[in-house]
């Protein structure tokens, strides 16, 4: 589509790179002896959400440890330090919002 | 017009090329200009940067807004080159953290990024700073705000409905710039209190909700202005109340008179309306955002949560309410109501 644009001499708005940027991380062939984190972003009720999720999830598919954080308030990215460690120690995140 | 701007194209292919912009997905429901070669390059060089600079890594999805690209946008609203420095200024200050661009552009709350303009650039691009001052009919603040709420969708990735979850968004999304009407107001502007010198050229980015219009006719005095000013201030509903953050209140040129009259200046307004622009805890309690959050760091320490006729003001520091003059005759305000986060002024390289 991009081509059609160009030929008529006609610029583009939009960063045409930017799908390289986010991609999809590969689903685990498993959860069975995962580390799964769990970041509560201290909306209301996230927490109850979150809590809820993970002893399911430990009952249901034999997740091995956990890891649990919160965002310093809702509106605001999760501080780097929260996210680089999240990133090295599990293998997958669960976030959730509450109200 | 100089040769950059001669028209190029046939009528039925102008319409076909602006037919091609809808169908990828890339206005905000209006026509677009067309961005030939030409118009986008007559925008760069009056950016006096380079097409590949790297302005932002726009939130959320962090495409990278260059120079070329922000260009790009800005033709499609129609602004003239000369507004380009504007733009990008204005792209620039929304990143600070204060603002919190992410958090605005994706919230369910109704805000939006609101350019303020000051300094001798508003005549020489003919910003509208008087009546009507948030309405239409003049080509830099239709432009010059549409350009930024393209660029924030187009190369920001705030997609309505998809990662822009605005429960409603307001029309300020379409376009939302105004200017200080400096000659009319009997305090010194915006940007001067913030540290610039008055033939400075700024702008100023604040997330806000729609104008809230605050019609007073009757008050002769700033004590009796202010109080109507101070309820408009203090609604249950307003994340102010339980956010703080900062707000804005832009003043009538005749309002501004009536309260200067009196021999009130901006720290006098804002003193007495931080006084005064309150709820008791025990309203605050009934709903709003009130949550474990609101008291664990939200409000002032000095907030006594056990006493429910405890009074909350909507914002942590008198300072955190901003004052500026604009608009036309008559005998009205406008409140505008911020998200939580801050404003930020920047100077716009003239």
């Amino acid at each position: 589509m991009w081509e059609q644009f160009r030929r008529l001499g006609l610029a583009i708005p939009i960063d045409e790179d930017l799908v390289q940027y986010a991609q999809v991380a590969p689903p685990l062939p498993s959860l069975h002896g995962a580390v799964a984190g769990f970041l509560d972003n201290r909306k209301n009720n996230a927490d109850r959400l979150l809590a809820r999720i993970r002893e399911v999830m430990q009952a249901r598919y034999g997740i091995a440890e956990t890891l649990w954080r919160a965002k310093f308030i809702y509106s605001r990215t999760a501080d780097p330090a929260i996210l680089e460690e999240m990133a090295e120690r599990c293998q997958f995140v669960v976030t959730a919002i509450g109200d | 017009m100089s040769s950059a701007w001669r028209v190029t194209v046939q009528t039925d292919e102008t319409i076909d090329a602006i037919e091609l912009y809808y169908a990828a997905g890339w206005t905000d429901g209006l026509p677009v200009v067309p961005p030939t070669r030409a118009r986008v390059q007559a925008m760069i060089e009056h950016s006096g940067r380079a097409a590949s600079d790297l302005v932002a890594e726009l939130p959320p999805k962090g495409g990278k807004a260059t120079v070329e690209r922000i260009a790009t946008n800005a033709v499609m609203a129609g602004c003239l080159p000369a507004y380009m420095p504007v733009v990008l200024t204005a792209i620039e200050a929304m990143l600070e953290t204060r603002f919190n661009l992410r958090g605005v552009l994706c919230s369910t709350h109704v805000s939006t990024p609101l350019l303020i303009l000051n300094g001798p650039i508003v005549q020489t691009l003919h910003v509208n700073s008087g009546h009507n001052v948030f309405g239409p009919g003049w080509r830099a603040n239709a432009t010059i705000g549409r350009a930024v709420q393209l660029t924030l969708v187009n190369l920001g990735g705030a997609q309505p409905g998809v990662l822009d979850k605005a429960t409603f968004g307001h029309p300020g999304k379409y376009t939302y710039c105004i200017a200080e009407h400096e000659a009319a107001s009997p305090w010194e502007p915006l940007h001067v209190e913030r540290g610039f010198q008055p033939g400075d050229s700024t702008v100023t980015v604040y997330p806000a909700e729609a104008p809230h219009n605050i019609n007073n006719h009757g008050s002769q005095t700033a004590r009796d202005l202010l109080t109507v000013v101070a309820d408009c201030m203090s609604i249950l509903g307003s994340n102010h109340m339980y956010l703080g953050g900062e707000c804005f209140l832009v003043f009538s040129p005749e309002h501004a008179a009536t309260i200067a009259g009196s021999g009130w200046r901006k720290q006098e307004v804002r003193a007495w309306l931080y006084e005064r622009a309150r709820q008791p805890l025990r309203l605050l309690r009934v709903g709003g955002m009130y949550g474990p959050e609101t008291q664990r760091n939200l409000w002032p320490r000095w907030v006594d949560h056990d006493d429910p006729e405890f009074l909350v003001p909507p914002v942590r520091r008198a300072e955190d309410i901003s004052i500026l003059v604009a608009g036309g005759a008559g005998k009205h305000s406008i409140f505008l109501p911020g998200w939580g986060s801050r404003s930020v002024t920047r100077k716009i390289p003239c």
